[in-house]
């Protein structure tokens, strides 16, 4: 790895997650940079530039590492993205397992958040049609949901609103649902979804443009209030 | 109405996607499960690597007494000083350029062999370096003078059997005062280390996130003024393109409470 230190070496500028003193990660919106943070949280930054070396070691401890750091930001974009907790799991195991792997490509400037984003697109076009897949045979074999439920209201609209969206995101070709999962559903700045998804910003913008079209049809015909 | 029903669907499934933290556990050890699968596979097929180690032995034996051996490392030799010397690729600006090390190297030896005539155009020469960006050239000289003494009683710095490739002096250099920043315990070890870094390495590859790294060691010392002098430029976007930028200025906004 020494030999090669140059290349690699230099792709090491990063802004690795957040974490506080436990090692738990902070969670952060995108785009709020002034969150509630304990200059101790802050301090226990991570080393970012031995963190990718020994991920490109293939050192298991520093996928654990990444893991511990990233994780929930991951799963929760997984969620979003294919639309059920079994598949995101799923999604989620495949994008750290490849990272031994994919890390080599990792450039520098970037964020291994992103890029660990970035591997779950170039990853969940399987996923995204399992889930689907699923999603179409229990609608075909089980009974309409009910609007009545145990939980507060509020909940269960929201709830009944999310699934609904999620069924609407099934209808769109894949780099339009993603485009609109990481512009909207996670409001990442067209920049980032554009470094994310290895596409031009315009290209970008133009898909999150036709996914909200298809999205409001798709919508208003569901019949939701 | 369709807009304001795709805005409450979007919230909606923002707010009713956070990960279980049990699913999230239960991957985890998913994960490493299968990395540990993965070590174990490779480790299988070591029962094959002794017979090629014994093949490969035995042909560099044959090849010794039959003298082909010295041709092949000429000619292994041969392709390496080809390689030496073929012209550096280009990187980007923020990544010093570079002359021909062989050449340097050579001048400083030359230098150190003949201090009186060449010594003080290698100086001067080093010096106008020190003034421009040429950090590669620059580091073969000043860490070969700074290698001697340590400057600092409480971090001792990269042995001195550092390698010779300049860059690689500098990784390693910035592994040492990386590993005193990862033991929390010891920012002020940690910061003289990264303070002989920068001393070494100013211009180096590394040099944005040690001075980073120090800012950070600052901040948990308390010495708040120095390290908001030290965040000052990173928060204003101006190191490497915005490095850091935005974890430099939640930095100053706590320092700021």
């Amino acid at each position: 790895m020494i030999g090669e230190s140059t290349a690699s070496a230099r792709t090491i500028f990063l802004n690795a997650g957040l974490a506080s003193g436990n090692g738990d990660p902070v969670r952060m919106d995108a785009r709020d940079t002034t969150a509630s943070l304990s200059v101790a949280a802050v301090t226990a930054l991570p080393a970012p530039i031995s963190l990718v070396l020994r991920l490109q070691a293939g050192e298991s401890k520093a996928v654990a590492e990444a893991y511990q750091l990233h994780a929930e930001a991951i799963f929760a974009f997984a969620r979003r993205l294919v639309g059920d907790e079994a598949t995101a799991e799923d999604l989620v195991h495949e994008v750290f397992v490849t990272l031994p792997r994919a890390i080599r490509r990792f450039e520098e400037n970037a964020s291994l958040r992103t890029f660990l984003i970035s591997i779950a697109v170039n990853h969940a076009r399987h996923f995204v049609r399992a889930a689907a897949r699923r999603r179409a045979a229990m609608d075909r074999f089980s009974r309409q949901e009910s609007a009545a439920s145990a939980t507060p209201e509020d909940e269960a609209a929201r709830t009944k609103l999310a699934s609904a969206l999620t069924r609407a995101l099934d209808t769109l070709p894949l780099d339009q649902r993603v485009a609109f999962v990481l512009t909207e559903v996670e409001e990442r700045s067209s920049r980032e979804v554009a470094e994310i998804v290895g596409a031009p910003e315009s290209t970008v913008r133009t898909r999150v443009f036709h996914a909200k079209r298809k999205l409001r049809e798709v919508l208003a015909k569901g019949g939701l209030p | 109405m369709s807009d304001d029903l795709l805005d409450r669907a979007t919230r909606a499934l923002r707010e009713t996607s956070e990960p279980d933290p049990i699913a999230v556990q239960r991957t985890r050890r998913r994960v490493l499960e299968s990395l540990e699968a993965r070590e174990r596979r490779r480790f299988r097929l070591l029962p094959w690597f002794w017979p090629l180690a014994a093949l490969l032995f035995g042909t560099t034996a044959w090849a010794a007494t039959t003298g082909r051996l010295d041709s092949w490392v000429a000619g292994w030799r041969d392709a390496e000083t080809a390689e030496a010397t073929r012209p550096m690729p280009s990187t980007p600006e923020s990544v010093r350029t570079r002359s021909p090390e062989p050449s340097r190297e050579s001048e400083g030896a030359a230098a150190a062999e003949n201090p009186s005539a060449d010594a003080p155009a290698t100086e001067s020469t080093s010096e106008l370096d020190a003034r421009s960006s040429v950090a590669a050239t620059r580091d073969s000289s000043s860490t070969r003078r700074e290698r001697v003494p340590p400057r600092s009683n409480s971090s001792v710095g990269p042995s001195n059997d550092a390698p010779a490739d300049p860059r690689a002096r500098e990784l390693a250099a910035f592994r040492h005062a990386n590993a005193l920043h990862a033991d929390r315990g010891q920012p002020s070890r940690a910061l003289e280390a990264w303070n002989d870094f920068l001393r070494a390495h100013p211009n180096g590859i590394f040099a944005a996130e040690a001075r980073y790294n120090r800012a950070l060691c600052l901040v948990r010392l308390g010495r708040k003024d120095e390290a908001r002098r030290a965040l000052a430029p990173f928060a204003a976007g101006q190191v490497e393109g915005g490095y850091r930028e935005d974890d430099a200025r939640a930095l100053l906004d706590v320092l700021s409470d």
